[in-house]
């Protein structure tokens, strides 16, 4: 015993030298706490200390060469690391890691560890501070979210399954001996300092004999939520609250004055604060917060001063329900005596960690509950078929004789896991209504079996469905999103109350309207008065978007280039029409829809951007020179695609496993499985679902395309759409609809994909985003595959989608072209692009994915890297529109044609040829009207755009 | 002192009345007379307006087959059912309520008044969902439950049910101001009215609302139908509001409104959308003279 105590004492004089991180001078405030944090996360609790690895015992598992640095085992995506622990006994452990991230970007990383007994995702939380020195307040006077800051300490961090509901630390039980353990594929490079192997032990009760009142009448010591210095997500972010219970406020500007509980409320998301006690003390904690998404169950915070958990009550503590006030919540006995803590003079930390650890369990059960009820719906159907016959009566029982009594079984466990959440919630949770719903609707079932086949929209089909609620109510009890005012350390009796008064509140809420016309609330409006000095650029993106644009100009752009620059956001697109017509629009805009450019630059309001010598160079090398198809006219190309589209094919796994479906390359092959998912009442998704009236042309021009098509003849005098080529693609697009029995309205593919009731479809890259952050239980059931083309004669498939997306344009009637394009170019340069999607996303959050034009950014963005190849391959397989004046006749003809088709058994040949017809005399009409045509001759030539004359010109320019 | 008096005295109306007329000028006076001038242009928002005569009503009765195969008969269709219809029903449900206690009849105007009110919002909130067009529509799902239809129908899409669907709902949210211009006339008919005519050999309450109630309500009933013939002719939004796009699938909803934008908006050509607004103005100044000479009491 006695020699064993000898060794940890003298591994941690040996550990010591090599691996205790050196601290660096520190040169300001945050500085200084960030060297504190890192210092006091390093220390250990020396009851709980068994064994430090040191990186200099690791083992090297693959390449050797590139794995040892100075000061830390680097571990990059292709590497692995192996150590070795020596356990004196057997019992329970916790691992902790010391590490350094390698990279200048990081976004929820994550490495894998594995012994002995298993393997498991550990998540590896992040270090990020606010850059506050940076622009903290905008032009307008208001605070704007501060750009996150990825610091460069050393985090200390248990190993925690990343899969876990818990923020707790993962238990290793481990056997006395030695034991390997394995670390690789860390989602980015990092740098192992050391692993420190530690016991795991209860934390302590707290009982009042060990803190005595002590009233010195010391005055509370106030912590801002919004001045946290450590956060382990770089979107947790500050926000500004209007409510007159908020501390600071102030009516004429927008103030960031507390921490906003939508971006702080996953598992394992911490944030930590810093504080200086003058008088040591015994010390109560109190916190003004606001609770509004979780109505009747509170949120769960763990609390840690100075890097430990000082009391159990401090681990998994409740923040009940507060709707949209801000109220004060004191930690505090039984008896309603505050709880305190000894706290000695000087600098102390304090974070907070969201965990959804008491819900766990009820998560668990009711996602497993939630699988069955889908195992049972697919069953039930493989017995019914795609059977809509509601007098039809199934003897159900005959097939599945148990089915009462499972789905009794199912309501049962809903029903206990309601109780569960009662008694953790000691109120009624009325948000869980949810789940008496379901149980009711299960109960009702199993009643009367024999309606279980007609009553599926009860069961799991559709958003009604007791399995749609209960998924639904599982994603919501997973987040737990707490608002953070202010956090109050008070040695008083009582806490410090505040009140706010009626007629304050009264107040303040006049003097926000009144405010509201002035200052600050007036921000980034379109306004006729502008300073000569500036360029205007308008934007057609929400604010969020135009703030964080306009930070980066300030930094980036202006001090090199000397052009100051001022951003509005553009309420409506029509204004720039307008505006244009009483000679007050803006210098450029951006974020402009598609055919804007054209129908501007066809009536000579816009620059020609090929003026400038750079231009062509520029998007050579960048960009796809097919997205300036949709700018060009007459040989001037009047706008620069800034961000991309892509359409492709979005498939369930799971589902078509189960289906033993493949993933359709042809249309041939949609066609084939489209029986197979009728027979389960199953469908297929295509664009032109998804708009009710106008079948816009991107939606049905790609069908066109594929079949080798044009839309209109080279020279613009009439449209190609009654070719043998388009003809076939035309049949294609009706027969699906017609003969297959593709869903011809489906306004809803998100939810319906998510639902099952569309397992595959083709979608955009909104849809993307939505299936990626707001469809977690089927989070990788899912996946992405290139657009279903057409075989061509030469055996590849010919999968052309349209791409573009919003475009910026130049003013003709500007003073400062060749101000707007420097800017429009050092926009949408790779580095700025890369630089505005990490900026957006470390804000705002990973939602915020920004789908850049310039190809050569895109490539570096955050997207999975299997989607991001599937992307770049739909793009080399973009194929743009070329407009043309009479093009939204051709537009409303081929969807009136299609109408004619699919929904008046019209015969494709004769809706093809009307549509024609209408469609030539419309261009004859307008081009008339444009002087191309004048008494029916040609006077001036048209052309209709291709790629290869694009690429023509860029070669004369070089 | 004695001029100024005079020419108060005098011109007093003048100023009186100059807030109004300011009004009534730069609002209606003024952007009738830019519309009649531009329909005379071609003016595509962006370029200055080109004069170009006469061409622009020589277009629309020649060339726009849009037009006339369309938008012509449907607003003329429209016309004659809305206009008329939604008046008659307010009519006969102003008299119904004319005959229930006060405060019923109070809740139940409120009731049958506020569709008007709220009908813009309600329309694509609404009956987008309940006439959706797969089988999560409540129409359909209802139909299919009672076995009328075994598949989906397209409500909103299908050319053969969208025009349909628009007059439905426009009936709906017909009783304007002028059914509660109605219901205010109906009660103010004075009372002692019904009983002569009952003296003189009214024998029922049909012979009692023809001879007595609309006789005596005319002003109202003016006001009532120059309101529904503006509102039916100059309301486009139902049909681009339920099949999502202007134009309408098949331009089968497409009323003239519809027709104007059409050309405003999306085709930019603000001359011919100006000639077509002249037309709309002339169709609606006819309708109401119409119905000046039914109801006037010159």
């Amino acid at each position: 015993m006695r020699s064993m105590s000898f060794a940890i004492a003298f591994t941690l004089l040996l550990t010591a030298f090599l691996c205790i991180p050196v601290s660096t001078s520190a040169t300001d405030d945050i500085d200084t706490d960030l060297r504190f944090i890192e210092d006091s996360m390093s220390l250990i609790n020396e009851d709980a200390f068994v064994y430090e690895v040191c990186w200099t015992d690791f083992i090297s598992e693959k390449d050797d060469s590139v794995s040892k640095q100075p000061d830390g085992f680097y571990l990059s995506k292709i590497s692995a690391a192996s150590f070795e622990v020596n356990i004196p006994e057997d019992g329970k452990y916790h691992l902790q890691i010391r590490y350094r991230f390698e990279s200048d970007w990081i976004q929820n990383e994550s490495l894998i560890i594995r012994w002995k007994g298993g393997e498991f995702v550990s998540a590896l939380s992040g270090a990020w501070t606010s850059e506050r020195e940076l622009n903290h307040v905008d032009r307008y006077g208001n605070e704007i979210t501060p750009e996150p800051g990825l610091t460069d300490i050393s985090i200390t961090s248990y190993i925690r399954d990343l899969a876990s509901l818990a923020a707790a630390p993962y238990t290793f039980e481990l056997s006395e001996g030695v034991h390997r353990f394995y670390l690789f594929e860390p989602t980015v490079p990092v740098a192992i300092e050391a692993v420190t192997v530690l016991r795991k032990l209860p934390l302590p009760s707290y009982s009042s004999e060990i803190s005595p009142p002590n009233v010195n009448g010391t005055e509370p010591i106030v912590i801002e939520g919004e001045d946290y210095i450590l956060k382990s997500d770089s979107h947790i972010r500050a926000a500004n609250s209007r409510s007159s219970y908020v501390y600071p406020r102030r009516g004429d500007v927008r103030l960031l004055n507390v921490l906003d509980g939508s971006s702080w409320k996953h598992t394992g998301q911490k944030v930590t604060w810093t504080f200086m006690v003058d008088v040591p003390g015994f010390y109560g904690l109190s916190f003004r917060y606001s609770q509004d998404s979780m109505e009747g169950i509170p949120v769960v915070r763990n609390i840690a001063i100075n890097g430990v958990i000082p009391f159990k009550h401090f681990n998994n503590f409740l923040f009940p329900y507060t709707g949209n006030r801000f109220e004060t919540l004191t930690m505090s006995e039984n008896d309603g005596r505050p709880q305190r803590i000894w706290l000695d003079r000087g600098r102390h930390i304090i974070s907070m960690e969201a965990d959804a650890a008491p819900y766990s369990d009820i998560i668990l059960n009711l996602r497993k509950i939630v699988t069955e009820l889908n195992d049972i719906g697919i069953e039930i159907r493989k017995v019914t078929g795609n059977n809509r016959d509601f007098n039809r009566t199934w003897n159900i029982t005959r097939h599945i004789p148990d089915i009462a009594e499972r789905l009794n079984g199912w309501a049962d466990d809903i029903e206990s896991s309601f109780l569960m959440l009662h008694q953790i919630s000691e109120t009624i949770p009325a948000i869980a209504v949810n789940l008496r719903m379901a149980s009711a609707s299960l109960r009702d079932l199993a009643d009367n079996p024999e309606q279980i086949p007609t009553s599926l929209s009860r069961l799991n089909a559709g958003s009604g469905s007791a399995a749609q609620m209960l998924s639904d109510f599982t994603i919501r009890l997973s987040e737990q999103p707490l608002s953070i005012d202010r956090i109050v350390l008070f040695s008083t009796d009582m806490p410090p109350v505040e009140s706010v008064s009626f007629f304050d509140k009264v107040w303040a809420v006049i003097k926000s309207f009144v405010m509201s016309f002035f200052g600050g609330s007036q921000s980034h409006a379109v306004t006729a008065n502008m300073p000569e000095d500036e360029l205007q650029v308008w934007v057609n993106r929400p604010i969020q978007f135009v703030e964080t644009m306009q930070q980066l100009t300030d930094v980036g752009f202006t001090p090199q280039s000397g052009v100051k620059v001022r951003f509005s956001v553009m309420p409506n697109e029509q204004k720039l029409i307008l505006s244009n017509a009483s000679g007050t629009n803006p210098d450029a805009a951006l974020g402009v829809s598609l055919h804007i450019p054209y129908e501007m630059a066809l009536r000579g309001a816009l620059h020609d951007l090929t003026q400038f010598e750079d231009f062509l160079p520029t998007v050579a090398r960048d960009f796809k020179l097919e997205s300036l198809i949709p700018f060009w006219v007459d040989e001037g190309i009047y706008g620069i695609a800034e961000t991309q589209d892509f359409y492709v094919l979005m498939y369930r796994k799971d589902v078509l496993d189960k289906l033993d479906l493949p993933i359709p390359q042809t249309w041939d092959d949609v066609k084939e499985m489209m029986p197979v998912l009728q027979r389960y009442s199953m469908n297929f998704f295509l664009p032109m679902a998804g708009w009710t009236g106008l079948k816009p042309l991107h939606t049905t021009a790609p069908f066109l395309f594929q079949n080798g098509a044009n839309l209109y003849a080279p020279d613009g005098l009439s449209s190609d759409i009654s070719s043998d080529e388009a003809l076939r693609g035309f049949e294609l697009m009706t027969e699906l609809f017609t003969i297959y029995g593709v869903a011809i309205d489906s306004p809803n593919f998100y939810s319906n994909f998510r639902q099952s009731m569309m397992p595959v479809g083709i979608a955009n890259f909104s849809t993307y985003v939505m299936l990626t952050h707001a469809a977690p239980e089927i989070a990788r059931l899912w996946d992405i595959a290139l657009s279903p083309g057409i075989q061509s004669d030469e055996g590849d498939i010919v999968r052309y989608q349209v791409a573009a997306d919003r475009a910026g344009i130049i003013f003709s009637n500007s003073q400062k072209k060749d101000e707007a394009w420097q800017f429009i170019r050092w926009w949408l340069s790779r580095s700025v692009q890369v630089r505005y999607s990490q900026a957006m996303q470390a804000r705002f959050g990973p939602e915020y994915m920004w789908n850049t034009a310039n190809v050569a950014a895109f490539s570096e963005l955050d997207f999975p890297s299997e989607h991001k190849e599937v992307i770049l391959e739909q793009w080399s397989w973009a194929r743009e529109i070329p407009r043309h004046p009479a093009g939204y006749m051709l537009e409303r003809a081929i969807s009136n044609a299609w109408t004619e088709v699919v929904l008046n058994g019209e015969s494709a040949r004769i809706a093809l040829d009307r549509a024609t017809m209408t469609v030539n005399r419309e261009i004859i009409r307008k081009l008339e009207e444009f002087g191309y045509i004048s008494n029916g001759r040609v006077v001036r030539e048209y052309r209709i755009p291709s790629v290869e004359e694009i690429r023509k010109l860029v070669l004369q320019n070089q | 002192m004695k001029d100024i008096l005079k020419f108060v005295n005098g011109k007093s109306h003048w100023i009186m009345l100059s807030p109004y007329l300011l009004l009534f000028t730069v609002f209606i006076v003024l952007p009738i007379i830019s519309a009649v001038g531009l329909s005379f242009t071609q003016f595509d928002t962006i370029q200055f307006p080109r004069f170009v005569g006469m061409q622009n009503y020589i277009r629309l009765l020649t060339l726009d087959s849009v037009f006339m195969q369309h938008v012509l008969p449907n607003t003329i269709e429209y016309a004659l059912i809305v206009g008329p219809g939604g008046y008659i029903l307010s009519f006969v449900l102003a008299w119904i309520l004319a005959q229930v206690t006060k405060v019923n009849r109070t809740i139940l105007a409120i009731i049958i008044y506020s569709p008007s009110l709220t009908a813009g919002v309600i329309m694509t909130a609404v009956w987008r969902v309940i006439f959706s067009g797969d089988q999560m529509g409540y129409f359909n799902s209802v139909l299919m439950r009672m076995n009328l239809i075994a598949e989906p129908v397209q409500w909103l899409q299908s050319p053969a049910h969208l025009m349909t669907l628009i007059m439905i709902i426009a009936l709906w949210s017909s009783m304007g101001v002028g059914f509660l211009a109605m219901l205010a006339g109906i009660l103010n008919v004075n009372e002692e009215l019904y009983e002569a005519a009952y003296i003189d050999g009214v024998r029922n309450r049909f012979q009692e609302v023809i001879y007595v109630t609309i006789p005596s309500m005319k002003p109202q009933m003016l006001f009532g139908a120059v309101m529904s013939i503006v509102a039916t002719f100059s309301t486009g939004g139902i049909g681009v509001a339920l099949s999502g796009s202007n134009p309408t699938p098949l331009y089968s909803g497409q009323v003239i409104v519809n027709h104007i934008e059409d050309y405003g908006f999306i085709r930019f050509e603000m001359g011919y959308a100006a000639a077509l607004s002249v037309v709309l103005l002339f169709i609606i100044w006819g309708a109401s003279k119409v119905a000046w000479s039914l109801f006037s009491d010159s």
